[in-house]
């Protein structure tokens, strides 16, 4: 079945820096005055970070599965999940559904987990805060300067739930995480169906990380 | 005498040079696990493009994850199969991988059952079970599920605990396999063993069904909450379900068990 799939295009690289970014700066920045709940979360999630990233006794998959951990406990990967998967979600079985919810996780965590360390000194300098009009949403809006290249502009959207604050998407420069992950997935989707997706998933969290094994 | 001391020369040579190569290697090794990606880089790209296979495949994972470099797919694939055709193992199944996905390559699951075949000879565990899961599903290949029983054997011999709960599965269903429950509940166990939710919640229905093993609803009930602390939805709903039909003492013994 010939036909590349999009991937890894530029908008998902921006993410990429800007998440690692911002956690990595989030724990030295500047208190904002007028803050509340949603950015005292993103301080603390900067802070554990920050701390996970520091532990140099332990090995990079050591810090790579610490460093999952904290991403699995701050994003609701749920909603992101059915968000990226926009009209397709409803068209979706029950176990469809189950099946892509658990690889698009693991596929989030790997992504984001496997670029641990390698990116400090980034600054992250946060603008302001403002409540959505559902009144349960909040857009926490940063710049994150960094040494090389421009500064990129960071909004974290943050869900105050019963089960406490989560992130729900990241914008960066103005584009949306979950509708840029919609694009492709449903670019996808509409090529080789809901399987044909499952594949690609299944595909890229399985592959091999570096080793030092001779064969 | 000359040929000799010539030949003993280019003999020592070799040796100098492979010991090198090890230690830049090594070097690179210890950046990466300190998370300094661009000394890993600068340590392995000369020996990816003098030919080292692991080193070309390291290579290919930091375009791959996009460390210390912006994310390339097309790079990744292409170190990839040059260290494929090496006869590198893990290139070889990674190189299958975006075959699969359409990463960096057009994607052209004919090729990536080649690659995976080719690793799943060298005895790599993770090719054997993906190549099983192709002939299970018929993707590149015809369906078959003697072949991916077979492969998945290998593979669940290995202890891949993906592998083993599969087989379990052929085990149970008669798949590529004549139906044996015993054989299901063992494969089932030894992936539940260690800790796989899927396999835990397989072996709950087989002991509260008494299928291919003694009826045991405590049992059952160990299984199916060790699944559910993992987050398995149909694990907690099944919970719920055995914790309905037993009784007090059942559900302490079973409380006792988990504590243990």
């Amino acid at each position: 079945m010939p036909g590349g799939i999009p991937s890894n295009f530029a908008p998902r690289r921006l993410f990429v820096f800007a998440l690692l970014g911002a956690l990595l700066a989030m724990g030295s920045g500047p208190a904002v005055a007028g803050m509340g709940a949603p950015s005292a979360f993103i301080r603390d999630l900067g802070v554990q970070a920050d701390s996970v990233l520091q532990s140099h006794g332990r090995n990079l998959e050591a810090r790579e599965k610490a460093f999952r951990n904290l991403l699995a406990a701050k994003f609701d990967l749920t909603l992101i999940g059915r968000v990226s998967l926009g009209r397709y979600w409803r068209r979706a079985s029950a176990v469809q559904r189950r099946d892509y919810l658990s690889l698009f996780s693991e596929y989030v965590l790997q992504t984001y987990a496997s670029k641990l360390g390698g990116y400090a000194g980034e600054k992250l300098i946060v603008l302001s805060e403002t409540p959505l009009t559902n009144k349960i949403d909040f857009y926490v809006k940063s710049r994150i300067q960094r040494p090389s290249g421009p500064p990129i502009k960071a909004t974290w959207r943050v869900r105050a739930g019963k089960d406490g604050m989560r992130i729900i998407d990241i914008l960066v420069e103005g584009i949306s995480m979950a509708v840029t992950q919609r694009d492709q997935f449903s670019a996808v989707v509409r090529r080789h169906g809901f399987e044909g997706l499952l594949e690609v998933l299944r595909a890229r969290t399985d592959k091999i990380p570096a080793t030092a094994a001779a064969k | 005498m000359t040929s000799w001391r010539f030949a003993l020369t280019f003999l020592a040579a070799i040796v100098i040079w492979a010991g090198t190569a090890q230690a830049d290697f090594d070097t690179g090794w210890r950046a990466l696990q300190k998370g300094d990606f661009a000394a890993a880089l600068a340590a392995w790209r000369p020996l990816a493009e003098t030919g080292d296979a692991r080193s070309q495949f390291n290579l290919g994972t930091m375009y791959d994850r996009g460390r210390g470099v912006i994310a390339d797919p097309f790079k990744a694939a292409e170190w990839w199969r040059r260290a494929a055709e090496r006869g590198y193992a893990p290139a070889q199944h990674n190189l299958a991988s975006s075959l699969i996905a359409g990463d960096g390559v057009a994607r052209d699951y004919g090729a990536a059952i080649e690659w995976l075949t080719r690793a799943s000879k060298q005895g790599l565990a993770r090719s054997q079970y993906k190549l099983g899961k192709m002939y299970s599903f018929g993707l590149g290949v015809p369906k078959d599920q003697s072949k991916a029983f077979l492969w998945f054997e290998k593979a669940a011999n290995q202890g891949l605990v993906r592998a083993q709960y599969n087989l379990g599965k052929m085990y149970r269903d008669g798949l590529g396999t004549e139906m044996d429950v015993k054989q299901a509940v063992k494969w089932y166990l030894q992936a539940a063993q260690k800790g796989y939710a899927k396999s835990q919640a397989s072996l709950s229905i087989r002991y509260a069904e008494g299928e291919g093993v003694v009826r045991d609803m405590v049992a059952a009930l160990v299984w199916a909450s060790r699944a559910a602390d993992q987050g398995l939805d149909r694990a907690k709903s099944y919970r719920r379900k055995l914790i309905d039909k037993m009784d007090p003492k059942e559900i302490a013994e079973a409380e006792k068990r988990l504590r243990q």
